[in-house]
């Protein structure tokens, strides 16, 4: 796509998933120097730049593989020209935010990847396929830890009061909307309906509360701190990177 | 904290081999950690881990383990040394 | 054991193993020196988590979050070795780590203001520590030469992430050059310090030769990176800037100019410029998530 032509709904579908994993890959490999251990910290990294590569899939797919266009959509737009879901811009590495983050995103984007590749687009269907060996083992991890982390009596106090402001957030993450172009409306809910049911089972078996709705806003900051830091080096030297 | 030993099959076919140790939890944790600590850029296709507790270690030292290592008797001599040269070494 | 039959196995060429009935005096030299070892591989990712989320392009962020990744692989790795050899607990050497003095290479010591800074370290000093660590495959202690193994292989993508990075910035623009040069000019002297001063000035070093845990001499290290890495830099279309750098051909020996080995001595004695900035992320993390160690934690 050159500058200039009108953006589809499918490229800016496509961009719309790009950006929702480009958020959450810089956010992994970023607190990935500063969670709880040095293993967790090893599979963060790993699960952010996972992340990070199915972002490039999404935009190459939007921008014909080339690589400039790419960069430039990551690194020229402005914060409020992204299409991620706010929870993907959720920037904490307070085990609790992360965990939380983590489980409702990668559980959450599993079903709508489901839904996607259900759809008439084998290119996407071939493209999210491929993800799966990597995103099974993202599933594992969140839920594994979610699981382990809530054997300790007090995980509930830290856990509970983010996902009384999270969990409405990461519905969002379904919006009909923004990906009408890859699937249809009726199949995406239809996913975020099966999610919801067992999110919330799986949340209830380990002693957490779904709220009905949420006691808050999610915080905020993260898409600003992410673009201040994409942004950071460009002005110190400018060039082609 | 448990700490667990880790053991990579690389290939079928291959032994598991001790590649080193993760601490964590419980095993499905420390299969979590081992997986992204050990085999991040090889091929794999078989991955133990094992509770340190749970592995007995020999206590024999080092000449009684080998003990067996010199036994002549045990040894084949190779093709072509005659049948009577293995009972002369006794 | 006693130390003269250590050193009789040492030489030729056995390895050692925590089971066995070692010296005094070897387990306080090994657990010195890879002590040091891992708590350079914690804080320097400190320096690197820093700088992932800056990287300019998708590819650098992607490059330098795996080399860093790496470096958080290899802390683990030498601290299991340690917590083995010292029975100490992972969370009494985490905790050592933002409270005690920190010990650990005299390159994370400094500040890393400009992404010139990142680069430069991934490219040069990564690309200096494959030698000496590679080396270390047949150190005496067991334990740490397996650990090496994997270290080692990862040390050969870390240069060449290094290299990929110096070289998008040095193509990148007047600019960026320039800060690459600028960048050199800061970190030479940190990099000529950085193998040690000769042995003859250190006993410690002659210690760790004779119990086989160190098998090179700081000044071969030194000239052998000068002999490799003096081309690659002037390739790279920068100078090296020292005035007294030469190559002599008679004696195939490499002059420069002597570090100062008292800054770097300093360091480990209350002179760190960012030391006390490192102890205090790690703090921060650790203490941030406290509530989440188990009830049977040591």
């Amino acid at each position: 796509m050159s500058a200039g032509t009108e953006m589809s709904d499918r490229a800016a579908a496509l961009i719309a998933l790009a950006d929702d994993d480009f958020a959450v890959g810089h956010v992994l490999t970023s607190v990935s120097g500063f969670g709880p251990s040095l293993e967790i910290n090893v599979a963060l990294s790993s699960m952010g730049q996972d992340e990070l590569g199915h972002s490039r899939a999404y935009y190459a797919a939007a921008f014909d593989d080339d690589r400039d266009a790419i960069n430039r959509a990551i690194y020229e737009r402005a914060g409020s020209d992204f299409r991620a879901a706010g929870i993907s811009w959720l920037y904490d590495h307070a085990w609790e935010w992360l965990l939380i983050k983590s489980y409702l995103f990668e559980t959450a984007d599993a079903h709508r990847r489901g839904a996607i590749a259900r759809g008439n687009d084998s290119v996407l269907t071939e493209m999210v396929t491929r993800m799966e060996s990597e995103e099974v083992y993202h599933l594992d991890f969140w839920r594994g830890w979610l699981a382990t982390t809530c054997e300790n009596d007090q995980a509930a106090d830290h856990l509970q009061p983010v996902l009384d402001v999270a969990w409405h957030a990461a519905q969002e993450l379904f919006d009909a909307d923004r990906f009408a172009a890859l699937v249809e409306p009726s199949v995406l809910s239809a996913a975020a309906e099966s999610w919801k049911e067992e999110a919330a089972a799986e949340l209830n078996q380990l002693g957490l509360v779904v709220p009905d709705k949420a006691a808050g806003a999610l915080p905020t900051g993260g898409l600003e701190r992410v673009m201040d830091e994409i942004h950071a080096v460009q002005p110190m030297a400018p060039g082609r990177w | 904290m448990t700490i667990w030993e880790v053991f990579v099959q690389t290939e079928g076919g291959d032994p598991f081999e001790h590649v080193g140790q993760v601490e964590a939890p419980n095993g499905d944790t420390a299969t979590l950690a081992a997986k992204e600590h050990f085999v991040r850029r090889d091929p794999c296709v078989g991955l133990w881990v094992v509770d340190r507790e749970d592995v007995r270690s020999a206590s024999w030292p080092p000449d009684v383990l080998a003990s067996g290592h010199e036994k002549v008797y045990r040894r084949s001599l190779g093709r072509g040394a005659p049948d009577d040269v293995l009972a002369g070494r006794l | 054991m006693d130390i003269e039959e250590l050193k009789t196995r040492v030489a030729a060429g056995e390895q050692l193993e925590p089971w066995m009935d070692l010296p005094e005096e070897y387990i306080s030299a090994a657990k010195r020196m890879m002590e040091f070892h891992m708590t350079s591989e914690v804080v320097g990712p400190v320096h690197e988590f820093w700088w992932v989320p800056k990287a300019p392009s998708l590819e650098a962020k992607m490059i330098f979050a795996a080399k860093s990744q790496d470096e958080v692989g290899h802390g683990l790795g030498l601290m299991t070795v340690c917590e083995d050899l010292t029975g100490r607990s992972r969370a009494s050497y985490i905790e050592e780590m933002f409270d005690g003095p920190p010990r650990f290479m005299n390159v994370f010591h400094y500040p890393w203001d400009e992404w010139a800074d990142p680069v430069i370290v991934s490219w040069l000093i990564d690309g200096a520590e494959i030698e000496r660590q590679t080396t270390l495959l047949k150190t005496s202690y067991g334990p740490y030469a397996r650990a090496m193994k994997k270290i080692v292989k990862e040390e050969g993508f870390h240069y060449h992430c290094g290299r990929f990075l110096a070289d998008r910035m040095v193509h990148a623009g007047a600019e960026p050059k320039r800060q690459m040069q600028d960048g050199l000019v800061r970190w030479w002297p940190r990099i000529l310090a950085m193998f040690g001063p000769p042995d003859s000035k250190s006993t410690h070093g002659e210690t760790l030769m004779s119990f086989g845990l160190k098998l090179s001499e700081n000044e071969a290290l030194r000239q052998s990176y000068l002999t490799k890495f003096v081309p690659r830099i002037l390739e790279m279309g920068l100078e090296v800037p020292d005035n007294n750098l030469g190559f002599d051909e008679d004696t195939q020996v490499w002059s420069y100019t002597e570090p100062d080995w008292e800054e770097f001595r300093g360091l480990l004695r209350g002179g760190s410029p960012v030391g006390a900035d490192l102890q205090k992320a790690l703090r921060e993390s650790r203490l941030l998530n406290n509530w989440m160690v188990t009830k049977d934690a040591a």
